[in-house]
């Protein structure tokens, strides 16, 4: 099972970086240069700005952990499941040895190892940037880098993330004829994830709202950051026991 | 007894109003090449899916290799290849990529894996341009590729779907010969869809037809031959007017007469009958002979014919 999965995510892999270049010879690669300018724009220009007080900002928390692995994520998970229907190439998998399972988590794992990578690569880039800064001549010589905690903030949250998109991606895609018709369902369902957890609260009595309001004002950044990953893992195993309870070949054919 | 290769019984697949695949019933034996035949939409790539347990049969059952659609279709899909509908490449990747993720998934050791890989594309002329992308390849050479992936594993059971569309006919001439030497040299049992009839009259054992979800019938391409289609006989001369022809169609010997391109094309009505009598009466009506030729109807003349009389049977139902 394991090397199925392992077979499973090379193979994704070698297809994300080829890009979607369709049947042209320049293809190869295009993949690798969309992630490298979602990484580029997110993490050269205001890493220039801040200098190092980036490291003390909680703003790579946010942009590395959850933004950066869910754009370079929202493509890619719409395209593995569709986008194999899309090309015909879903049932020759279907008709191999690989169970169900094996196909399901080879292709969640390669869009949340790329997510993390993508999360991860972006904080890096923004720590040399952030380093090599006009804006540190006031500060003085020397190198600086992410605190410990806003390191481990990165990769649970990119974690979390990642796996959260890739189940509600595969999720809404399952039974999309095509990659378009799944980013169309997809961006739904992100929205609704977002936005659901407002109208919920704006559902509530209003003793219940303040009650929460104030234990989230009470709450330090440590204790907010484990409540909201709290959350973020709950929705996301929910999400990925659905995704594994309807993934199931039989139903995979649309005929 | 050697268990059968495909066994059905009632098999059925409906998609909402529509049946697919109306309560099929077969066996087909192992080591041979066995021609599912049937128009487009006839139900035929479906019953591969249902063979191979990608869908689930609204009613009967299904066993391959002795292993059950239904619950054990993974026992199933270890063992056999499949070359579906579409060629099913990665058109991102390189032919050798594609091979490999299909030699990993069948777990071949990296040595077997590169062994079988050179030894396929090789046979098929591709070993040279196993490092260009799929995408940029003609249908043919992508065809050529799909045929080398069913067989990288060594599957004891080939399903095959128009495995020579996009072929040229050399291509499609070494497949042929390269499917024979399969059955011939490895006991491989091959499941061939088709609508290439003289192709399946070439290659298979035993056909079945199929129509809108039902088995018309099933058998050796002779034995399908000899029920249902008629002897013929063609006549190659000078002379043929509609006199001559209403004259032959007045005898009881003869089912029918046409002319194609100056020859003659008897039915007749018997194998028994004589063509020294009809011959002297062509002679007599002042036709000029120059060759005269019995047969039998072909493969597609008795797919014709099936087809004919099932729809007459359904517009009288």
């Amino acid at each position: 099972m394991i090397a199925d999965i392992w077979t499973v995510m090379r193979k994704e892999w070698r297809e994300y970086l080829a890009g979607s270049g369709g049947g042209g010879t320049g293809g190869r690669g295009r993949g690798v240069i969309g992630v490298l300018l979602i990484v580029g724009i997110a993490s050269i220009l205001w890493p220039l700005q801040m200098g190092r007080a980036l490291f003390t900002s909680p703003a790579p928390v946010v942009v590395d952990g959850m933004f950066l692995p869910l754009m370079i994520l929202i493509s890619i998970v719409a395209d593995s499941f569709a986008g194999e229907r899309e090309r015909h190439t879903l049932e020759t998998l279907l008709a191999s040895r690989l169970s169900d399972r094996a196909i399901l988590f080879g292709k969640l794992g390669a869009a949340i190892a790329y997510g993390l990578a993508g999360g991860l690569i972006g904080a890096l880039v923004q720590a040399v940037v952030a380093n090599l800064s006009q804006k540190n001549a006031s500060v003085g010589a020397g190198l600086a880098f992410y605190p410990v905690g806003s390191l481990v903030a990165i990769v649970v949250l990119g974690l979390l993330v990642s796996l959260l998109v890739s189940s509600v991606g595969c999720l809404v895609s399952l039974r999309a004829a095509t990659t378009r018709q799944a980013q169309l369902n997809l961006t739904f369902g992100y929205l609704a994830l977002i936005f659901a957890p407002f109208i919920i609260v704006q559902l509530l009595p209003k003793q219940a709202q303040a009650a929460i309001v104030g234990a989230l004002n009470a709450a330090g950044p440590t204790q907010l950051f484990l409540i909201f990953a709290g959350v973020l893992l709950v929705v996301a195993v929910v999400l990925l026991l659905i995704a594994m309870a309807r993934f199931q070949r039989t139903r995979l054919i649309l005929s | 007894m050697t268990e059968a290769a495909i066994r059905t019984t009632t098999l059925t697949r409906d998609f909402g109003a529509v049946r697919a695949v109306d309560a099929l019933t077969l066996e087909v034996p192992p080591g041979i090449i066995f021609g599912f035949l049937g128009a487009n939409g006839a139900g035929k790539t479906t019953t591969i899916n249902l063979l191979l347990g990608l869908l689930e049969p609204t009613t009967g059952q299904a066993q391959v290799l002795g292993f059950d659609t239904l619950t054990q279709g993974s026992a199933i899909r270890q063992r056999t290849g499949a070359l579906l509908e579409f060629s099913g490449l990665y058109e991102r990747l390189s032919a050798e990529d594609n091979l490999d993720f299909y030699g990993r998934v069948w777990h071949l050791s990296t040595a077997e894996r590169q062994a079988r890989i050179k030894e396929l594309l090789t046979h098929v002329g591709l070993y040279d341009r196993r490092n260009e992308r799929v995408g940029t390849w003609s249908r043919g050479m992508k065809q050529k590729l799909a045929i080398t992936r069913v067989l990288l594993h060594r599957p004891t059971l080939i399903f095959l779907d128009e495995p020579t569309a996009g072929l040229d006919p050399v291509a499609a001439a070494a497949l042929r010969d390269d499917l024979e030497g399969l059955v011939a040299d490895e006991g491989v049992t091959v499941f061939l869809n088709t609508h290439n009839l003289p192709e399946a009259e070439r290659l298979c054992q035993q056909v079945g037809v199929i129509r809108s979800g039902k088995l018309l019938t099933v058998g050796s391409p002779d034995l399908l031959r000899r029920q249902t289609g008629s002897p013929q006989a063609e006549v190659s001369g000078d002379g043929f007017t509609p006199e001559v022809l209403a004259r032959l169609l007045a005898r009881r010997d003869i089912a029918s007469a046409r002319v194609e391109n100056k020859h003659l094309i008897l039915e007749l009505t018997d194998q028994q009958v004589k063509m020294a009598p009809i011959v002297t009466a062509l002679v007599e009506a002042g036709v000029q002979i120059e060759e005269v030729r019995r047969g039998q109807a072909s493969l597609e003349d008795v797919f014709l014919t099936l087809m004919e009389e099932d729809r007459a049977k359904v517009a009288i139902s």
